[in-house]
């Protein structure tokens, strides 16, 4: 039962979160620059790529406003941000896996790093759901749905923490690894979650109007 | 005329709302930005850092990125919207925003929270929902010129006197006002020409010291333009087209909008 539903999720459902997710996120962004182009038809062509790449830049890096005003949870949303797509990147299991299914391979971390990845995303996600819990500015801005993602975001990190570390229940902390795993990224493009990509595409756009003014790569 | 007001009556919900003009401006709006801001909004609360209104009173509502609710509201619903839900968004998209911008710059996103106020008030607008001081200083920049209903006459007048008293301690001191072919056109508030004239004093003792080649305009002077900040964009762009034609017509090179 376990093994055929992992097979299920980690298999063909894996390959169709995929395409969603990446066919999705390519949709959206088509989309956007399209209607940018058709925008901008009747103007003169005024984009300031080298301030639109400083700003993304600026914002991928801890070096940024946030950084001081907010160092708790610039440090929360880096360390999540980072674990997460670390981890889901180089774990060595996710990289069989994918060698296994299509033939693709790159270096992986060691095998410690797993629990301690999946253990910094989860804190990372405890400290940005605690301030949109109890910080009063959060809780007025917070829709159900902010803390519905932040629980989808932290099941996969946290299940597959819990298979490595708990023995009984092995076979299903897996099930439901691949499963939130697979709902995760097929929700991406539906999402705010979309930020993993569209992220560069405002903050690039925002950064060629404030360069026009010449006020920094903001 | 007479069908298009018949068409426009049979819009009108019974509590007054014209939800086809709302729909006219919410589609004229919704560009590209628009769209990508609403949906990648992270609800992080940075933004409130960089917000003078959340700096001065701390409170929920003062979170730049709560002046998206209305509008986010307003496209899922499409524009199915009744008089409260309007009222709301009027007093959230006018009453807590000078559209600054510091919160983009403090927004991970780059979000351009300003742009959407302006959208939501711009919805506002074709609801007939313009704060009623607001509604009163358009009307007067569009009868006059600025937005405090000064007359040429004594706008002229005021230029004078402050002058004259200028003259006082900088006997060159001069004030030229409709040069062609000066450098610069100067443009005021008008509250420093109504009601703080001593401003316009410094403003000319300032450029007189600074001996630089300039003129005033004796019909656009006004540097405001409550069009733009009201979200009413033909309102925002007649308002503009007027101080850019006089600035045209003196040949000046650069026109100067001071606050």
């Amino acid at each position: 039962m376990t093994r055929a539903l992992y097979d299920l999720f980690a298999g063909p459902l894996a390959l169709g979160a995929f395409v969603v997710c990446l066919v999705g996120l390519a949709v959206r962004g088509v989309v956007f620059l399209s209607l940018m182009r058709r925008e901008a038809a009747a103007v003169p062509e005024n984009v300031r790529w080298g301030w639109a790449g400083l700003s993304i830049l600026r914002y991928l890096l801890p070096v940024n406003v946030t950084n001081r005003v907010n160092p708790l949870a610039t440090a929360a949303g880096f360390v999540f941000h980072a674990a997460l797509i670390g981890g889901a990147l180089f774990l060595s299991a996710h990289v069989v896996l994918l060698e296994q299914a299509w033939g693709l391979s790159w270096p992986v971390l060691p095998g410690l790093w797993a629990d301690v990845l999946a253990a910094a995303a989860l804190a990372g996600l405890v400290v940005l759901a605690g301030r949109r819990l109890l910080d009063p500015k959060l809780r007025g801005l917070s829709e159900p749905r902010d803390l519905w993602l932040l629980l989808l975001v932290a099941l996969p990190p946290a299940s597959g923490l819990a298979a490595h570390l708990l023995a009984p229940g092995y076979e299903w902390w897996m099930v439901l690894h691949v499963v939130s795993a697979d709902v995760l990224l097929a929700a991406i493009p539906f999402t705010k979650l979309s930020h993993a990509l569209l992220f560069a595409l405002s903050r690039g756009v925002t950064g060629s109007d404030f360069g026009k003014r010449r006020v920094g790569p903001w | 005329m007479v069908v298009h007001a018949a068409a426009h009556d049979a819009d009108l919900s019974p509590d007054g709302v014209d939800r086809a003009a709302i729909r006219r401006v919410m589609r004229s709006k919704a560009g590209a930005r628009l769209s990508l801001w609403l949906s990648i909004c992270s609800r992080c609360g940075q933004c409130a850092e960089g917000c003078h209104y959340y700096a001065s009173n701390p409170s929920p509502e003062h979170v730049p990125a709560f002046r998206l609710k209305p509008l986010f509201e307003l496209y899922r619903r499409q524009g199915e919207v009744d008089r409260e839900f309007l009222e709301r968004l009027r007093d959230i998209d006018y009453g807590t925003c000078t559209m600054c911008q510091r919160c983009t710059m403090y927004c991970p996103h780059g979000i351009g929270i300003a742009p959407l106020v302006h959208a939501a008030r711009g919805v506002a607008v074709a609801a007939g929902m313009i704060p009623q001081g607001l509604a009163k200083g358009m009307a007067n920049a569009l009868e006059f010129g600025n937005n405090l209903g000064v007359t040429e006459e004594e706008f002229l007048e005021t230029v004078e006197w402050q002058l004259e008293e200028l003259r006082e301690e900088m006997p060159d001191a001069d004030a030229p006002v409709d040069k062609e072919g000066a450098e610069f056109l100067l443009t005021f508030h008008p509250r420093d020409i109504k009601f703080y004239p001593q401003n316009l004093f410094n403003y000319l003792k300032l450029y007189n010291a600074a001996r630089v080649d300039f003129t005033l305009s004796s019909r656009a002077w006004d540097s405001t333009n409550l069009g733009l900040f009201a979200g009413d964009v033909p309102t925002a762009t007649r308002l503009a087209e007027r101080v850019v034609e006089a600035a045209e017509a003196l040949r000046v090179k650069a026109l100067i909008t001071a606050e």
